[in-house]
């Protein structure tokens, strides 16, 4: 007989660079990602028994992470405006330019939905298909399309729109 | 030429090279799942106990301490009560199964609150067009004595200056401010804005004016050493309270600003002193000021927000309502992991949901706290509910 715990500890370990992997897209944090994928492998393994095929472990475990993060933005974003970290600054720019761009590369991406957030971490950064990313959301192909066209309007706009800069109050 | 999409795909992967997942994922996720299996056995009954105890304890204790009664379930003494594994409540429902839920809804009355339907603030049968300019998004807070307060921002400069002001039934926009992205809060009573002004140099006022005459009647300045501060997290009777990475703030307007060790503040019903907090990821735990934030009671395996109603004498966990003073659970009559965009509370009882459709758009669900009936709330597919 198959041990059950010893099958979802090589699971685990096998699985886990990747999986941290996309937490780590889905959230666009270190910190955040290993909390995201300890408590969705606690889901996976609530649910082990039922899984009938091990190969398709990893993509329920992917599901349960990007639903699981998807509740933690949520969690944030109810009754919440979006933050801002601080007053943009042109001027430092070119000094700090990459690491300005690294910032906000990664604070942009954080300020998208969580579920365009998911598809775009999917499509380009998983290079999944269009359907396998409809698949693992849930959703049509459809959806994943309009998402993904909305995910990256946005991301194009905020990369390139001019900073804005503060009137004397 | 790099596209946008390329750049964020390469800083992203360059980072994510360098993790290195923690050594005891698997042990950790076992650990816990067993444990959650045995709660799972017990949890029903637990709920209920803590219930019976709470009827039983509440009525004597609490009412000695403070003029508001203690929320079932806490230990007379000011001990912290768990509620555990709520995430069973999962699987999530997809947007299609979601939608096909909602189709077959029956539907009830409109919304009872003032919400934004494309480009007009819809209260009731009364229905006012912004004055919009150029595109810009807008939500409501609320109402006030003179119409609503609302907030309007450039559509495509999310980062960019909010613009205050107060709607008028006839459609005049009579602005209040300019704030940043902290966000505003309405005060308890509802005749005074609290918001958060950056000068050039970075420096952080957060302010309070009066709707009805705009003035200004209080305002504080932020420490630099805070400049981790990032949201202005609502306004109770306690103060108003400010959160960020290190920890919040509580101002009552008047006094100085007092720091508070907690950690995602928010206010959850402004007619009270309780608020949310999230010192653990997986629970969502509910605490009153007392000098000190004291917590009460806490849902673990539970990822959400907690949705307490106007009175504070209810909680929505998930799709459950608990009652806060009595001993009163009422399943909602809602699927499983709905993909919620934001809620509003009607009134003590009625609660509504905005529920994500399959098509992107969302429908407004309304549900009784009492039996547990849930219908539509009739309202166009860009609906959003106010804030306060």
């Amino acid at each position: 007989m198959i041990d059950a715990d010893a099958e979802f500890t090589d699971f685990v370990r096998a699985q886990s660079p990747a999986l941290l992997r996309t937490a780590f897209y889905l959230t666009g944090d270190a910190g955040l990602a290993e909390d995201l994928l300890q408590t969705s492998l606690t889901k996976v393994y609530l649910h082990w028994s039922k899984i009938d095929a091990r190969e398709a472990a990893a993509a329920y475990a992917r599901r349960t992470m990007i639903n699981t993060a998807t509740s933690w933005w949520r969690r944030f974003s109810w009754q919440r405006e979006k933050p801002r970290d601080d007053v943009p600054d042109l001027q430092n720019r070119d000094e700090y330019g990459e690491l300005d761009e690294r910032t906000d590369l990664v604070a942009t991406l954080r300020r998208l939905p969580a579920r365009q957030r998911a598809v775009l971490a999917l499509r380009f950064l998983e290079d999944l298909s269009e359907a396998e990313t409809a698949r693992l959301l849930g959703c049509s192909p459809g959806t994943v399309k309009s998402q993904t066209s909305r995910a990256l309007a946005k991301l194009r706009a905020d990369l390139t729109a001019p900073t804005f800069v503060e009137e004397d109050r | 030429m790099t596209t946008p999409e390329d750049r964020v795909k390469q800083v992203l992967s360059s980072e994510a090279d360098q993790l290195v997942p923690p050594p005891d994922l698997a042990r950790t996720a076992i650990r816990r799942g067993r444990r959650v299996r045995r709660l799972r056995v017990v949890s029903g009954v637990a709920v209920i106990a803590a219930a019976v105890v709470a009827a039983i304890v509440v009525p004597t204790a609490s009412l000695s301490r403070s003029e508001e009664p203690q929320p079932a379930g806490v230990i007379s003494d000011g001990g912290l009560v768990t509620v555990n594994n709520l995430w069973l409540q999962e699987p999530d429902t997809s947007r299609e199964e979601a939608t096909r839920w909602l189709d077959q809804l029956r539907t009830g009355e409109a919304p009872k609150v003032p919400t934004v339907q494309s480009g007009s603030l819809v209260d009731g049968s009364r229905s006012v067009r912004f004055p919009l300019v150029k595109p810009q998004s807008a939500h409501s807070f609320g109402r006030v004595d003179g119409g609503w307060v609302v907030a309007l921002q450039d559509r495509f400069d999310e980062q960019g200056p909010i613009t205050y002001g107060e709607l008028t039934p006839t459609g005049t926009l009579q602005s209040l401010a300019t704030g940043h992205g902290l966000g505003a809060t309405l005060s308890p009573d509802r005749t005074q804005l609290a918001y958060a002004v950056r000068d050039r140099t970075g420096k952080l006022e957060v302010i309070v004016r009066e709707v009805a005459t705009r003035m200004i009647r209080a305002k504080v300045t932020v420490p630099d050493k805070r400049a981790d501060l990032d949201l202005i997290a609502g306004w109770n009777l306690s103060g108003i309270w400010l959160n960020g990475s290190t920890g919040a703030l509580l101002w009552a307007p008047g006094s100085a600003l007092v720091p508070v060790p907690a950690a995602d503040v928010r206010v959850v019903a402004p007619q009270s002193s309780l608020v949310q907090t999230h010192e653990d990821p997986q629970c969502a735990r509910l605490a009153s000021w007392d000098k000190r934030l004291v917590p009460r009671i806490q849902y673990c395996g539970f990822a959400g927000s907690l949705a307490v109603s106007p009175d504070a004498k209810t909680v929505v966990v998930g799709q459950i309502a608990f009652g806060l003073y009595e001993p009163r659970t009422q399943r909602l009559d809602l699927p499983t992991g709905l993909s919620i965009r934001s809620v509003a509370w009607e009134d003590e009882t009625r609660i509504l949901f905005a529920v994500q459709r399959a098509d992107d758009g969302v429908t407004v669900v309304r549900c009784d706290t009492t039996t547990g009936s849930c219908e539509r709330a009739p309202a166009g597919p860009d609906v959003t509910l106010p804030r306060n």
